[in-house]
């Protein structure tokens, strides 16, 4: 078991090694002015940074905020001291970006609105509403890994390399929100 | 840990009749999966024309995006590799002779250089796109974003390097969606040069030579004749030949002190009177208006305004603007941009 100490991958577990030799290699590339190498790290995180933005505001939203949380990363890149950790920076400006966002005026777009064509039907839609909203009052670790696993569709080794934490951290806050989630869906059912 | 624990840390011990768990478990692991299916479908789907997404150089998907799609990309790769044999054949006909951009038709039947531009082409530093009334195009630009060309104007490539990508808006309008670091992106047009600051805008040059800036998000600067103004999101700013550009200002002002500014920025009659309206219609906000005028008007007049910027931001503690040192005036500047 990992330490609270150590960062997830630092039992040398290949995937993740290679993905931090990527990132490191993908920021020295943008700092030393390719910009083409800022794509990789798009594709990679976004998701995780899409599923943070959604744990705290609306679909339509969060889908805006991932463009200025990647815009604010690539000018504030510089500042990035460990590039190995880029995933925990970029969550963090997520973080912060979210909580600008909800000081900000509030949006009204409906959450079907960001849902693709071939989506289902408005009664589940709004339930998928429904259950987000619900857990978005949960507490903000469960709430996050809960987002990135169940709508994102991340698994928890995958949360925990992303995001910066330790593999049993997401494993009890997935325990405990699904436990608390359960709870709560049950009580809205009675 | 329970096989419900399991599944939902790493989608594996489905408990679902495999024989390792019990009826609980199963139950608990379909309710997983159901909350999966149902909130799955308001996964993050990277926006076709996205300002970030333009940054990509198409890169390789991620690993669990690939494996979702190893089935599909199968059956499609001899049609793919079938278009990329044409789409080969098809650019070695015409290769592009040194640095260049791709084009898109977007509508109508817009031209780069002598050529009617159908789907793709390219633009070659030096060449021109230009879209009639009916048409509209877009540009990608290097790796950093997009410029769509409206009906109606006259585009030429001036400049591809790695440190600077260069356009000359002759007339009509564009939309740029930029995101790279300052400065790497610039639009010439006949009275100005607007650098980007990392941000989406839209440009346009009127007939008489002028332009006008509307900036959606983070920031423009415009230069010219001597000139220089910071346009942030959410501002304009116009320019008029042999004028440079005006002071900025904020869209939502009120209309007299949008036409008072007008007056101040470009005519040179009833100076005085326009100052007044703008001064007295000026809210917190429109310090960025003031701020800039500041530093453009005579003494006289300068004594007025930045009375007025103080009495709308009155400076914070520890900020001793009668110093006049340069240190207590930018840090006042940043005071001041937060209300902007």
């Amino acid at each position: 078991m990992l330490t609270t100490d150590q960062r997830p991958g630092d039992q040398g577990h290949g995937p993740d090694t290679e993905r931090r030799a990527n990132d490191r290699a993908s920021v020295a590339q943008v700092l030393a002015g390719d910009r083409s190498a800022f794509g990789p790290l798009f594709e990679r995180y976004a998701p995780m940074i899409h599923g943070l933005l959604l744990a705290r505001v609306d679909g339509p939203e969060a889908d805006d905020l991932v463009q200025d949380v990647f815009e604010i990363a690539l000018e504030k890149l510089g500042s990035l001291r460990d590039p190995e950790a880029i995933g925990a920076w970029l969550a963090q400006i997520a973080r912060h970006r979210a909580i600008d966002a909800r000081r900000a005026v509030k949006r009204t777009e409906p959450l079907d609105d960001n849902l693709p064509a071939d989506s289902p039907s408005p009664s589940t839609r709004m339930e998928a509403r429904r259950i987000l909203e619900m857990i978005r009052t949960l507490p903000e670790a469960y709430r996050e890994t809960l987002v990135l696993r169940l709508v994102e569709g991340m698994s928890g080794p995958e949360i925990a390399e992303q995001v910066g934490m330790t593999p049993e951290s997401v494993r009890v806050n997935l325990h405990r929100g699904m436990k608390m989630l359960k709870e709560r869906l049950g009580q809205a059912r009675t | 840990m329970s096989a419900e624990d399991d599944y939902l840390f790493d989608k594996k011990g489905d408990g679902d009749g495999d024989g390792d768990g019990d009826g609980d478990a199963a139950a608990n692991v379909r309710e997983v999966r159901e909350l999966e299916k149902l909130l799955g479908s308001a996964r993050y789907v990277a926006p076709a024309t996205s300002r970030v997404d333009r940054v990509k150089p198409a890169p390789a998907q991620p690993q669990r995006i690939r494996q979702a799609r190893g089935r599909a990309a199968l059956l499609l790769a001899p049609l793919a590799l079938a278009a990329a044999v044409l789409l080969f054949l098809a650019l070695r006909e015409k290769p592009p002779s040194g640095p260049s951009l791709a084009v898109t038709r977007v509508e109508g039947a817009p031209r780069v250089d002598t050529r009617a531009l159908e789907g793709r082409g390219r633009l070659a530093v030096g060449g021109w796109l230009e879209t009639d009334q009916t048409s509209r195009a877009e540009i990608e630009l290097a790796q950093i974003g997009r410029v769509t060309v409206e009906p109606g104007s006259r585009v030429r490539l001036v400049a591809m390097a790695p440190n600077e990508q260069r356009l000359e808006l002759e007339r009509g309008v564009i939309e740029a969606h930029v995101i790279a670091v300052p400065r790497l992106f610039v639009v010439d047009t006949p009275g100005a040069r607007a650098t980007d600051l990392g941000c989406a805008y839209r440009l346009q040059v009127v007939p008489e030579g002028g332009t006008m800036l509307h900036v959606t998000s983070g920031a423009v600067e415009l230069a010219g004749e001597g000139r220089q103004s910071h346009v942030p999101a959410g501002a304009a700013c116009e320019t008029r030949p042999r004028r440079g550009p005006g002071c900025p200002y904020f869209e939502d002002a009120t209309e007299p002190f949008k036409t008072a500014l007008r007056s101040v920025n470009f005519e040179t009659e009833r100076q005085p009177e326009a100052l007044a309206t703008v001064l007295t219609t000026s809210r917190v906000r429109d310090t960025l208006t003031l701020w800039q005028l500041v530093w453009r008007v005579d003494a006289e007049a300068r004594q007025r305004v930045l009375a007025r910027v103080l009495e709308l931001v009155p400076p914070p503690p520890g900020i001793d603007l009668v110093s006049g040192s340069p240190a207590a005036f930018k840090s006042y500047q940043d005071h001041l941009s937060k209300q902007w």
